[in-house]
């Protein structure tokens, strides 16, 4: 036996593999004996695109199912500008890649081979796009609008003293000018900043919407719309204002472009599209928001639109259009969650007017935040008003004034030839016409004076607005009572602000008693010279005890025509109940308002006899109504029956507190007849259905 | 059915899907007379006080209804009746009516452009008659402004009085340019002043 060294044995060991390895296959280009050798597969890679002057790696790799089969690999360049392939023999190489004209992308092929031992090979090619380096650019710059500052004393605008003003939180978009396609869409900051980056390639315009939109907490969709146009989609369809900037490439540099929404008022009137004057509407609502957000950083925001148009009006013409812009003023539709807000030449414009326009916001606030029981309707300075309808418009106010941190509300439009304006103060050391807790100009005064920290008048401290909000949000929309300076005032007092004397001071600085008040305004001293007006809730029992229960228009004396939401028109009534059922409501015209009354009731004149109708609520909610079915599709309440109103309710009421409006339809009827009397009593009972 | 009966479904209907219009400042007013257009001042509806339309500011003590006489036609002196009435005691009132487009209608040279008078809130309406003469057919506005001195200064109002001259739509203004994004959302598009 030969005894081998462990080298030796090493080497022969491996030479017998090599051999029996060869034996077992015979394909391949290899020996041309009875084990065929099998060609290895190359991979030169994914084809790229690259840039020029990069190190370009070129990723090949071979297989071969030969096993013990020993790869060699190499790469050449098969098209394209001629380059130097380092590391050609391995399968990783690379190369630097070439300059390339602008605009002329140059493909490189190359080629890897990959061969065994037996010299079979296996090949593949790879294409390399070389271009020059994408272009980014930046384009920014800062989105203002013209803004009139109120000229002295409400008195118009003073167009001499514009300034400019960012818009802000707006959509801005990167707009490709031909084709319209989107490139990029950001919002704007609060300085009304923007910035895109792009390859600069291609003619681009920058577009700011009027529209305010954020999801999350907090969120808002704000839109401004013209309700004037493409009238046959809803309103809500109605197409949104832009702003464009005019279109060009921006090349090879980063580009500034501040655009400016002008006002385009010539001295006289306007001429052009006066784009400022959405992005004004715009902002003046983002002002809103912010107040709200100063005491509720998550706020969410329901969808509204606000519809601004050169055609809308100040209108007395009915019915009135808003499609073709007939208004009757500025105004809130709680029921598509809307502004309309007016723009006219020569008659009426708001855009500037950002009072105006946080007023009308406010009451979405009210709508979406709140709650207001505020019947609406027309109001007019020193007005003696339904107190629902005082503390909605008050508070609005108050709160425009908070929002834009301003105590002059004012309001532009055309007197004649000239753009003139009114307005008033919100501060408390200017006296209201009338003051009271029916006047909207005191609510205002109170509250905007409890926010507002200037001493004045009785104004000599602040609670800031976080109480105010709390309240707003908090109890006065679960108030058993309607909304007025009542339920505000109680709950102000009870927010443990510390600060009572100094609230109770700007009651009474308005003529509204502080002491001891309640949502019910149990202890008010105020009746405004009618003996009707107090006691502001009258309790009605619920066993048929009678109440005789008195309304007047005496305070309705802007013309013949009845408004309906003066104070007195509308008398409110508290009902508890204490067990749940059916109750019948009657009402009858006492005797002496009979004998007011033509007689025999004229039957061809539906205007001539009282009409007692009766609203009742539960914190707030309407209870008139009845949804059950078709035997109750008309609200209880309300016939037409001359001198009498009678019902049973429509189902079991639960127990709890609540409240009647009363009221006669003679003082809310247009066509009432001027011989009807100013004053009617009414005999009233609430007793348990049988 | 009466109808006062009628007027009461209407207003039910408003009530049950709590529209806002019944007993807001846009609401539903006495229908006008084709010969006559009387246009009262106020709501003829009966409403709850949710979701109540309201307007803007407090406006001046003063209110106006008004009646077109006869049927507009162009080229033909047409009457308006305009009714003041005032909340304000022995409140002096001076009106002044305007046109916005001359071309459009225009004052006959016997017209006077502005009127004084006092009013004291039970008064009856004060009664001005306005003459204009449409030249187009569609809907023509009479601007009224009144001034109002009160106790707190003097108060200012505008308001337009439409004249509806035969069935010719309302001409309305345009601002910016109606077009249509990429994604076929219609937008007025409104110039900017760009610089760098």
């Amino acid at each position: 036996m030969i005894r081998m060294s462990r080298p030796f044995r090493s080497i022969i060991f491996s030479a017998m593999l090599v051999s029996l390895a060869a034996c077992s296959s015979g394909s391949g280009s290899g020996d041309g004996g009875g084990n065929r050798n099998i060609a290895p597969t190359a991979s030169a890679g994914d084809d790229q695109n690259v840039i020029e002057n990069a190190v370009i790696q070129l990723n090949g790799s071979g297989s071969d199912p030969d096993a013990a089969d020993r790869l060699t690999y190499s790469w050449a360049q098969v098209s394209g500008t001629a380059v130097t392939i380092n590391n050609a023999d391995m399968a990783q190489a690379d190369f630097v890649s070439p300059n390339v004209a602008a605009n002329t992308p140059e493909t490189l092929t190359f080629r890897l081979t990959v061969t065994d031992l037996a010299g079979s090979s296996g090949t593949d090619d790879v294409d390399i796009v070389v271009s020059e380096p994408a272009l980014v650019v930046t384009i920014s710059g800062i989105l203002q609008y013209e803004f009139p500052t109120p000229a002295s004393n409400c008195d118009g605008l003073n167009f001499d003293a514009t300034t400019l003003r960012p818009i802000r939180g707006a959509t801005v978009q990167l707009v490709e000018e031909n084709g319209g396609a989107v490139l990029a869409s950001i919002v704007s900051d609060n300085n009304g900043a923007y910035s895109f980056q792009t390859d600069g390639q291609g003619s681009v315009l920058i577009r700011v919407r009027a529209e305010l939109k954020r999801t999350g907490n907090p969120s808002w969709d704000v839109e401004v719309r013209d309700n004037t146009s493409d009238t046959g989609v809803p309103l809500a369809e109605r197409p949104l204002y832009v702003l464009d900037g005019p279109a060009s490439s921006p090349g090879g540099a980063d580009e500034v472009r501040n655009l400016l929404a002008t006002h385009d008022w010539n001295g006289n009137g306007f001429t052009g599209a006066r784009s400022a004057a959405p992005f004004s509407v715009l902002d003046a609502i983002y002002t809103g928001m912010q107040l709200i957000l100063s005491a509720d950083a998550q706020a969410i925001f329901p969808p509204m639109d606000a519809f601004w148009s050169v055609n809308n009006t100040q209108s007395e013409g009915v019915p009135r259009d808003v499609d073709i812009g007939e208004l009757s003023g500025a105004f809130y539709d709680p029921n598509i969650s809307s502004l309309f807000l007016r723009g006219k030449d020569g008659v009426d414009i708001d855009e500037f007017d950002h009072h105006v326009i946080v007023h009308e916001w406010s009451h979405y606030f009210d709508h979406r935040f709140s709650r207001s029981d505020s019947i609406g309707g027309t109001h007019r300075s020193g007005d003696r008003l339904d107190a629902r309808v005082a503390f909605g418009e008050g508070f609005a106010y108050a709160l425009a004034g908070m929002a834009l941190n301003s105590t002059a509300s004012c309001d532009s439009f055309w007197f004649n030839n000239t753009l003139r304006g009114g307005g008033f103060s919100l501060e408390s050391q200017d006296t209201s016409p009338n003051p009271g807790w029916y006047n909207e100009e005191s609510i205002v005064k109170v509250v905007y004076d409890l926010w507002d920290t200037n001493v004045d008048g009785t104004d000599s401290s602040s609670i800031g607005f976080g109480p105010i909000y709390d309240v707003m949000t908090g109890a006065q929309t679960t108030t058993e009572a309607f909304t007025s300076i009542f339920s505000f005032a109680e709950a102000i007092k009870a927010a443990g602000t510390g600060q009572n004397p100094f609230i109770d001071a700007l009651l009474e600085g308005e003529s509204i008693t502080a002491a001891g008040v309640d949502r019910w305004g149990s202890t008010e001293t105020n009746n405004a010279g009618s003996t009707d007006t107090l006691p502001v809730y009258t309790t009605i029992q619920t066993d048929g005890t009678p109440l005789n229960v008195c309304s007047n228009s005496e305070f309705d004396s802007v013309g013949p025509d009845n408004e309906g939401n003066k104070l007195n028109e509308h008398r409110y009534l508290r009902m508890t109940i204490n067990t749940q059922q059916r109750y019948t409501f009657d009402i009858q015209a006492d005797a002496a308002t009979l004998a007011l009354m033509p007689i025999p009731d004229d039957l061809a004149d539906e205007r001539d006899q009282s009409d007692p109708d009766m609203f009742y609520y539960r914190v707030g909610q309407i209870q008139n109504l009845c949804l059950d079915g078709p035997a109750c599709n008309d609200p209880e309440g309300l016939s037409g029956d001359a001198n009498v109103e009678n019902f049973t309710s429509f189902n079991p009421l639960p127990v709890g507190e609540y409240v009647i409006d009363f009221n006669d339809f003679r003082f809310n009827d247009t066509e009432t007849d001027p011989a009807y009397p100013t004053r009617t009593c009414f005999d009233i009972t609430v007793t348990p259905a049988p | 059915m009466t109808p006062k009966n009628l007027t009461r479904l209407f207003c039910i209907s408003f009530l049950l899907h709590l529209v806002a219009a019944c007993g807001g400042p846009d609401a539903d007013k006495s229908s006008a007379d084709t010969e006559n257009e009387v246009q009262p001042a106020t709501a003829n509806a009966k409403s709850s006080g949710n979701n109540a339309v309201t307007t803007g500011r407090p406006t001046a003590p003063i209110s106006f209804r008004y009646e077109v006489q006869g049927t507009p036609i162009v080229g033909q002196p047409v009457s308006i009746n305009v009714y003041v009435s005032s909340s304000e005691a022995d409140a002096p009132i001076t009106l002044y009516y305007r046109v916005n487009d001359a071309t459009s209608m225009f004052f006959p040279e016997s017209q006077a452009l502005q009127a004084q008078f006092e009013l004291d809130p039970g008064d009856e309406p004060q009664l001005q008659q306005v003459t204009v003469v449409p030249q187009r057919e569609g809907r023509l506005y009479l601007n009224v402004s009144a001034e109002v001195e009160t106790d707190r200064g003097i108060m200012l109002k505008t308001t337009s009085i439409p004249v509806q001259v035969g069935s010719a739509p309302p001409e309305l203004e345009t601002s910016g340019d109606l077009t249509e994004t990429a994604e076929g959302e219609k937008v007025i598009s409104m110039p900017a002043s760009q610089s760098n």
